[in-house]
């Protein structure tokens, strides 16, 4: 806790924001706002991933859901006529609620089940969405959502709308970081490397495991109502299996033992989306060939062979490695090996072992 | 301090507990009463069913029959982290210490069920929730400092020698606050010195007003500082009494030292 | 409702349902071997289908262009293991979850880029006018489909009883330990149960084609629905063939008589049962454990 305002480990966040403040602004860059949008409000569905798979250890195929579930629920309420800053915290509760329900049986289940359990409710989500077109209008669209508007002010701009996410995510970002540093943060980490042991000290393992399902579940309303009023349009298909998968795309190359892990993920698959359809395109001659599936397919299946901590870690080790000798050996390895010993650890120090304990066995 | 002992009411009673395992009865019909303020030792040979008698009383196994009382509180059937927030902290034989974490952040963790910031207060740092992280940490350094281990504080646990780890699991249990601590088997793998560190150390734990419930296979150090002794045999509570007089029982000698020299 | 109607539904449902359970078999197959759940067992049956089309209309005979697919996807599964999950190593189970999504994601790509994203069709096995069973229509490729998965069922359950290479793969499925210590290759086993997964499923895709159309995306739903009669199952063998029979039933019943404007629902029919049983009853409907040892 007191290591916390060490300088040093204020500089990533000092960074992030000013690469938040400049980047729309920036000379070839500045084309890209429409996506840089789209990179925070998922950077914030995919942090509260994150937080599911590197401290509940658990993966979930169906987060998709909650983000439909944000969006549709923004968008029929504040098509009503209620004020998308009522219709937005309807859908955090109303997704919550769910979380909360279906939270307890899910953790009852263990490891491949469980991912299936998501995957299913993610299924049946996206069909009620579906068929249910008399609110969600369907196949049709839910079209015509209003923009958001505060005190007169809209965000009808890429720009305005742009500031107004990643404050949101930079929110995220840092209550994430809190969360992990806490009581709670530590309790989820001893969960992932003694269950029995947790709980003979007091940890509610269920308990605490539900706490981060229901958290994620809301990160990913609140994104998904920040995309309702971007977009004004809302599709079902934005909402199916590809897009849960997506999301743990971006956690796993990103990875899920920093915060900054699942936004760098979300920037990488958003941003890297186009240029590979365009690339694709050019290729193929114009048939538009889905190159990028395939891409996300290799990275899944050789970040977890090689580099299953994700780029962040790696790339921090690396850092960590030319600045400081002796060179801890097998830090990018899937063994939890301590990064960088040479460093000074805190108390609830920056520096940490695999916490997504992908240890042997 | 026996005459007071004997007054109270036991602080940990059993009644009749019986844990069966498909068609193993590996803890069976066990009546045992720990009284407050005493080392009270259970040895029996291998398979007698100690562990599973732990496993018992902490909660990570249900009994099939009988009733644990814990304080005015009855527990059988309750879950290890509320049993741990009444009080009741332990150790493992087989070490399960948090490799993913330093030395200080394990012990912290101890301190979970004495302390209360949940997610909200935690995500938005409010001062109660700091001050309590800071209270915590200071704890548990002091604990760490009880045990001999605040040097290794910011070290990586799974980092420490064996009988280290063997100590961060004791701190551990401590700073959870407990009024019964089950140690089990904690002079496993330790060396002759360690084995006198840790002697001293449960005799100050007892003095601290904390009661201590061990299983150990090591007789000298049962021997030298239990008050009480309790063998189990069989998954069957054999014979309880004095350190001394469990030596004189023939039964015992029998079914656990074997011969009477082996005490 | 008249009850030719309802006889109906129930051959479509038996229909789909086969399918089901020779997907099914491939999840229970990996499974027993290698305590994995393989996420790309759907696309095993999308590739085998879009193999067979592909080689159809580069004029081989649907004979030869079915057993040609089937080989082939068996491979694609044996090379999976070896290249990926073998690696791996022991792994975490996230892990190896995250590997066989990313399986399931390459395939489907790959399977665009081969062959587009419109839907083909593999020609009837044989030609022939629809039988009539108490007033429904039985197509000749529905008699295919069934007896099809009959003589796979019959084929896989003497391959595990008679052969020296099914007896291994049953011990390894009942104690991987015991079975090394006994000289058995634990991990070409692992490798032949990926393979056989991947046989398994192109088989059922071969059939299906015919009737419903082949595309890259059809495995997603077919390997889902295939794991749901693989959970109803018990994760056993011959569960996993009745729970497969039953699941495609139940849907096509709930989809027949569901009031109109409903029948869009049915896909989630699968998923409500799968969540019912997950929560309830995860053992499957007929009590089993799910375990390994399921062969």
């Amino acid at each position: 806790m007191s290591k916390l305002a060490h300088p040093s480990s204020l500089l990533p966040y000092g960074s992030l924001l000013l690469l938040v403040l400049v980047a729309p602004h920036l000379p070839g860059i500045r084309s890209f706002r429409h996506e840089l949008v789209l990179v925070g409000i998922l950077a914030i569905v995919a942090i509260g991933l994150g937080l599911l798979m590197g401290y509940a250890g658990q993966v979930s195929l169906g987060h998709a859901a909650f983000y439909g579930l944000g969006a549709y629920t923004s968008g029929v309420v504040s098509k009503a006529g209620l004020h998308p800053l009522v219709a937005l915290p309807i859908g955090l509760l109303l997704t919550g609620t769910l979380a909360y329900v279906v939270a307890r049986p899910i953790f009852r289940l263990h490891g491949h089940y469980l991912a299936m359990a998501t995957l299913g409710l993610g299924v049946i989500v996206f069909t009620l969405i579906r068929q249910l077109e008399p609110i969600t209008g369907g196949q049709h669209s839910l079209i015509d959502i209003p923009r958001l508007e505060v005190a007169g002010f809209r965000f009808d701009t890429d720009l305005s709308y742009y500031y107004l996410v990643w404050a949101c995510t930079c929110a995220v970002v840092l209550t994430g970081r809190n969360l992990i540093d806490s009581r709670s943060g530590l309790a989820l980490r001893a969960i992932h490397g003694s269950e029995v042991a947790a709980e003979s000290l007091g940890v509610d393992t269920t308990g605490t495991k539900v706490k981060v399902f229901v958290l994620s579940a809301v990160l990913g309303s609140l994104a998904g109502s920040l995309y309702a009023h971007f977009s004004t349009v809302l599709t079902p298909h934005t909402f199916g299996l590809e897009l849960s998968i997506q999301l743990v795309v971006m956690v796993v190359l990103g990875g899920s033992e920093s915060v900054f892990g699942p936004v760098l993920g979300a920037a990488l698959v958003t941003l890297l989306t186009p240029i590979m359809r365009e690339m694709s395109r050019q290729i193929t001659g114009g048939s538009g060939g889905q190159v990028e599936i395939v891409v996300f397919g290799l990275i899944l299946m050789l970040m977890m062979v090689f580099l299953p901590r994700g780029l962040v870690p790696g790339l921090a080790a690396l850092f960590r490695r030319r600045a400081a000798a002796p060179a801890p050996i097998g830090t990018l390895g899937p063994a939890p090996v301590p990064a960088g010993q040479a460093v000074e650890t805190g108390a609830l120090g920056a520096v940490r072992a695999d916490p997504t304990g992908r240890e042997p066995g | 301090m026996a005459a007071v002992a004997v007054a109270a009411p036991p602080l940990l009673e059993t009644r009749g507990l019986t844990r069966v395992f498909g068609g193993l009865v590996a803890v069976s019909a066990v009546d045992q009463a720990v009284r407050a303020g005493t080392i009270h030792a259970i040895i029996g040979p291998n398979g007698a069913g100690k562990t599973t008698l732990f496993n018992l009383l902490s909660g990570v196994l249900p009994p099939t029959r009988g009733e644990i009382r814990f304080g005015d509180a009855r527990i059988d059937g309750r879950l290890p982290h509320q049993i741990c927030r009444l009080g009741l902290a332990r150790t493992f034989q087989n070490l399960q210490i948090f490799a993913n974490m330093t030395v200080l952040e394990n012990v912290i963790v101890g301190r979970h069920g004495r302390s209360s910031a949940g997610f909200l207060s935690a995500m938005l740092r409010l001062p109660a929730a700091r001050a309590e992280a800071q209270a915590a940490c200071t704890v548990a350094l002091s604990w760490l400092d009880f045990v001999g281990l605040a040097p290794r504080a910011d070290d990586p646990a799974g980092s420490l020698p064996y009988g280290q780890q063997r100590l961060l699991e004791l701190a551990r249990a401590l700073a959870a606050e407990p009024t019964l601590l089950l140690l089990d088997e904690p002079a496993a793998g330790l060396l002759g010195r360690e084995k006198d560190n840790l002697a001293d150390l449960l005799a100050r734990i007892r003095s601290s007003g904390v009661t201590v419930l061990l299983v150990e296979h090591d007789m000298g150090l049962v021997m030298s500082v239990a008050d009480r002794v309790t063998v189990l045999n069989y998954g069957k509570k054999l014979f309880e009494g004095s350190p001394d007089e469990v030596q004189a029982d023939p039964d015992v000698v029998v079914a656990y030292l074997g011969a009477p020299e082996g005490a | 409702m008249e009850p030719q109607h309802l006889v109906q539904f129930a051959i479509f449902g038996l229909n789909i349902g086969a399918i089901y359970a020779l997907i099914a078999l491939g999840f229970v197959a990996v499974f027993s071997i290698t305590g994995i759940i393989n996420f790309a067992q759907g696309e095993f049956a999308m590739l085998g289908a879009m193999i067979a089309a592909w080689l159809v209309r580069a004029e081989w005979p649907l004979p030869v262009a079915g057993l040609v697919a089937v080989l082939a996807v068996a491979a694609v599964g044996a090379l999976l293991e070896l290249g990926v999950i073998r690696p791996a190593g022991s792994a975490s189970i996230v892990t190896l979850i995250i590997i066989t999504i990313g399986a399931s994601v390459l395939f489907k790509g790959l399977a665009v880029m081969a062959w587009g994203p419109d839907p083909v069709r593999l020609p009837p096995f044989t030609a022939g006018p629809p039988l009539r069973v108490l007033g429904a229509r039985l197509l000749p490729q529905d008699l295919w489909v069934l007896g099809t998965t009959a003589v796979v069922v019959v084929g896989l359950s003497l391959f595990f009883r008679r052969t020296l290479q099914g007896k291994a793969m049953r011990a390894v499925a009942m104690n991987r330990y015991a079975a090394r210590l006994m000289g058995i290759d634990a991990r070409r086993t692992s490798t032949a149960a990926f393979a056989l997964a991947g046989g398994l499923g192109a088989i059922g895709g071969i059939v299906i084609a015919p009737s419903a159309s082949a595309y890259w995306d059809m495995g997603t739903g077919l390997g889902l629905k295939g794991f749901v009669a693989a959970i109803l199952g018990g994760m056993g063998a011959g569960g996993a063939v009745l729970g497969g029979l039953v699941l495609g039933v139940v849907e096509e019943l709930c989809a027949g008589l569901a009031p109109s404007g409903f029948g869009g629902y049915k896909d989630a029919v699968a998923f409500v049962i799968l969540l019912g049983m997950l929560f309830f009853r995860p053992g499957g409907f007929l009590g089993r454990v799910p375990g390994r040892g399921g062969l």
